[in-house]
């Protein structure tokens, strides 16, 4: 590690893993499966389209 | 399943802020662990509500409403849609792991969590995940602007007193000072909504579903449009009123930066579209051509300016004043249908929108925040 980073950049911790983790699982399940999500969105957002004419 | 699912995610968190207050401030780790419990239980209950809703069915879903100020039309009333059920999901995640990461003292390392007045952080931060779930979830319009409040006035406090001491009394005044004027701005378009939907209709509330039935002229919505936008859209980071951002982004703890990016930002833009377009359509359609002038310049001029950070906290701060040009181009170019249905490809395919806004960006955040 450069030297200007010691005493900076503290070990990652179990809990920071856990975080990263669920993120990037969810980030990872989504993308994969956009179904998860896209049909809920649509119907919010169908309406505001309606609204706007755009639809 | 009949109980009232949201009332208690948005209250939940200010029910824990207050407990994690009566805690002794030497007992740091029972503070956090309170605190822990609490973001997995509104985490849970997002979750929860956010599987339970009808596809189906759409529209407004978990509807509860409570006469708070019935003489001015105030009450309390919630409910999600489609676009709000997963934001409110987004906001528990967020919630959770914005715990983990300010866990602070770990065994033997000294993690960059927050080691100093633990309770007083995440009972603020509480607070602020308290008014993010009500502007969610709220279909008052008085409730939603007061729940908006709450979620910005903590985060002056949650940089000024844990964020970087270099630049925190700066940036937090700023974004406080950028976020207040913008909301005060909002609140007056409000009150004339208010104001004029009771002179229209006879009953003077301040509840969204009436309003959107509300009857507001063309000159009307196309004079307060814009204020309305604004204000709220301050807090999405919307050129010109972006500058706040990638101060506080710098500026604020690993967490707080991780609520600014994730959640806040969703929060300024989503008052923006249930306030502004929601109920002033025509004045949306009408003032478009701002919507997506503001957007472009933001898309473009977020990107160059973050390619020449050398902070990565500012970088990313910049480059999610870039991301946030790409939400407002939807209501800005739905007029023309071809560019309004790629456009809604931001939507139609939120795991783009969530990867490159709602979930990345946070992931970078905490790695920064780390550094």
């Amino acid at each position: 590690m450069p030297e200007r980073f010691e005493g900076h950049i503290t070990p990652i911790t179990t809990l920071d893993k856990v975080a990263i983790f669920t993120l990037s699982l969810l980030m990872v399940v989504i993308g994969l499966f956009p179904a998860i999500m896209v049909p809920l969105v649509e119907t919010g957002v169908n309406n505001i389209l309606r609204l706007l004419g755009g639809l | 399943m009949n109980f009232p699912v949201l009332s208690i995610i948005v209250f939940s968190p200010i029910v824990a802020a207050m407990v994690i207050l009566l805690i002794p401030a030497e007992r740091k780790t029972e503070a956090r662990g309170v605190a822990l419990a609490a973001a997995i239980f509104a985490l849970l209950l997002s979750l929860w509500a956010y599987l339970s809703y009808d596809k189906a069915a759409a529209g407004y879903q978990f509807m509860e409403q409570y006469n708070w100020l019935p003489q001015l039309g105030v009450s309390l009333h919630f409910g999600v849609d489609g676009i709000s059920a997963p934001l409110v999901l987004l906001t528990g995640v967020v919630m959770f792991t914005g715990v983990l990461i300010s866990w602070g003292d770990f065994g033997e390392h000294v993690s960059a969590g927050i080691q100093d007045r633990p309770r007083e952080f995440f009972a603020f931060l509480f607070i602020l995940a308290s008014g993010v779930f009500g502007v969610f979830a709220s279909l008052d319009l008085f409730m939603l602007f007061f729940f908006f409040e709450i979620a910005v006035f903590p985060m002056y406090l949650l940089i000024v007193i844990w964020g970087w001491d270099k630049t925190r009394e700066y940036a937090a005044m700023k974004l406080t000072l950028y976020l207040f004027i913008g909301s005060v701005v909002a609140l007056v378009g409000a009150l004339a909504m208010y104001w004029v939907a009771g002179q229209n209709t006879g009953v003077y509330t301040f509840d969204l579903l009436q309003l959107e039935k509300a009857g507001f002229s063309a000159s009307f919505q196309n004079l307060w449009f814009l204020p309305v936008f604004f204000g709220f859209a301050v807090l999405g980071g919307i050129w010109p009123f972006h500058n706040w951002s990638p101060d506080g982004h710098v500026a604020a703890p690993t967490a707080v930066s991780m609520f600014h990016a994730g959640v806040l930002m969703k929060l300024g833009a989503f008052a923006a579209l249930r306030v502004g377009i929601m109920l002033l359509p025509e004045g949306a359609k009408y003032w478009s051509w701002v919507i997506m002038l503001s957007a472009g310049i933001a898309i473009v001029y977020g990107a160059f300016i973050a390619f020449v950070q050398t902070d990565l906290k500012y970088m990313i701060g910049f480059s999610s004043v870039w991301f946030r040009g790409r939400v407002p181009n939807l209501p800005g170019r739905v007029e023309n249908p071809m560019a309004g249905g790629c456009d809604c490809q931001h939507f139609h395919y939120p795991d783009r929108r969530v990867r490159d806004d709602g979930y990345q960006p946070r992931i970078l955040r905490q790695d920064a925040g780390k550094i």
